[in-house]
């Protein structure tokens, strides 16, 4: 039960704490690129690699709030779908090509980062 | 303002709980199926909801959308597990990442075309 709810809280959290701060970004940065969800998807790779079991003693309750919920909530592949999509059908490839490359390879270089801290 | 956040966060909690039973009940240990489940049908859910709602900042959207779609999928496990799994094999990892990258695109597009149709 306290595991449910450790996700649940979790997840209200970091589903908020995106929907701020990629909002926020996308106000301040007025482009046709998705700084937004790639700024989320890339602090939550530095967060997840610092807080990674193997690395920390976590007990399981905190591992689901933390990287279940919190994480798995901040980030997310939906949006970034959607986002890849749209670069697509626009014709932006150099865009396409860096939005993808950046978010899959500079997120394991920020999670090895976020490991080694 | 304020309950454009709460939609988001009742989405997100919901999104990640089934992310969480998905997780239970898939539970594979040489490949990292149930993140690749959830991340490909989340995406195709959003899809649909891209080509059936044409503004996002409305209650509907942002709770079943940015919330649950959003909530539900996820990047930062995806990439944990591809990093993971390059410490056994270079191959399983590029198969993880590929899979994940290109199903995706394509379950998206499938997800907004079904929802065009209609």
């Amino acid at each position: 039960m306290i595991d449910i709810l450790a996700v649940l809280i979790g997840g209200f959290i970091g589903a908020v704490a995106r929907f701020g701060i990629s909002s926020y970004l996308s106000r301040k940065i007025i482009t046709s690129f998705p700084w937004g969800i790639l700024s989320v998807n890339l602090i939550g790779a530095l967060v997840i690699g610092f807080v990674f079991p193997d690395n920390r003693d976590v007990s399981k309750t905190s591992e689901l709030f933390l990287i279940t919920g919190i994480l798995g909530g901040f980030t997310t592949f939906s949006t970034f779908g959607m986002e890849s999509i749209e670069l697509l059908k626009k014709g932006s490839y150099l865009h396409l090509a860096i939005y993808i490359v950046v978010t899959v390879f500079g997120g394991m270089l920020l999670f090895s980062a976020g490991y080694l801290l | 303002m304020l309950k454009k956040y709460l939609f988001v966060g009742i989405g997100g909690a919901l999104g990640s709980f089934l992310r969480y039973g998905v997780n239970v009940f898939i539970h594979i240990p040489v490949f990292p199926l149930a993140t690749l489940s959830v991340n490909l049908i989340g995406t195709f859910i959003l899809g649909m909801l891209t080509g059936h709602f044409s503004k996002r900042n409305q209650p509907v959207p942002l709770l079943l959308g940015t919330g649950l779609c959003g909530g539900f999928t996820t990047m930062s496990t995806f990439t944990a597990e591809s990093i993971r799994l390059l410490e056994t094999s270079v191959w399983l990892s590029s198969l993880y990442i590929s899979a994940t990258l290109i199903l995706g695109i394509i379950f998206g597009l499938i997800g907004i075309y079904i929802s065009s149709k209609r």
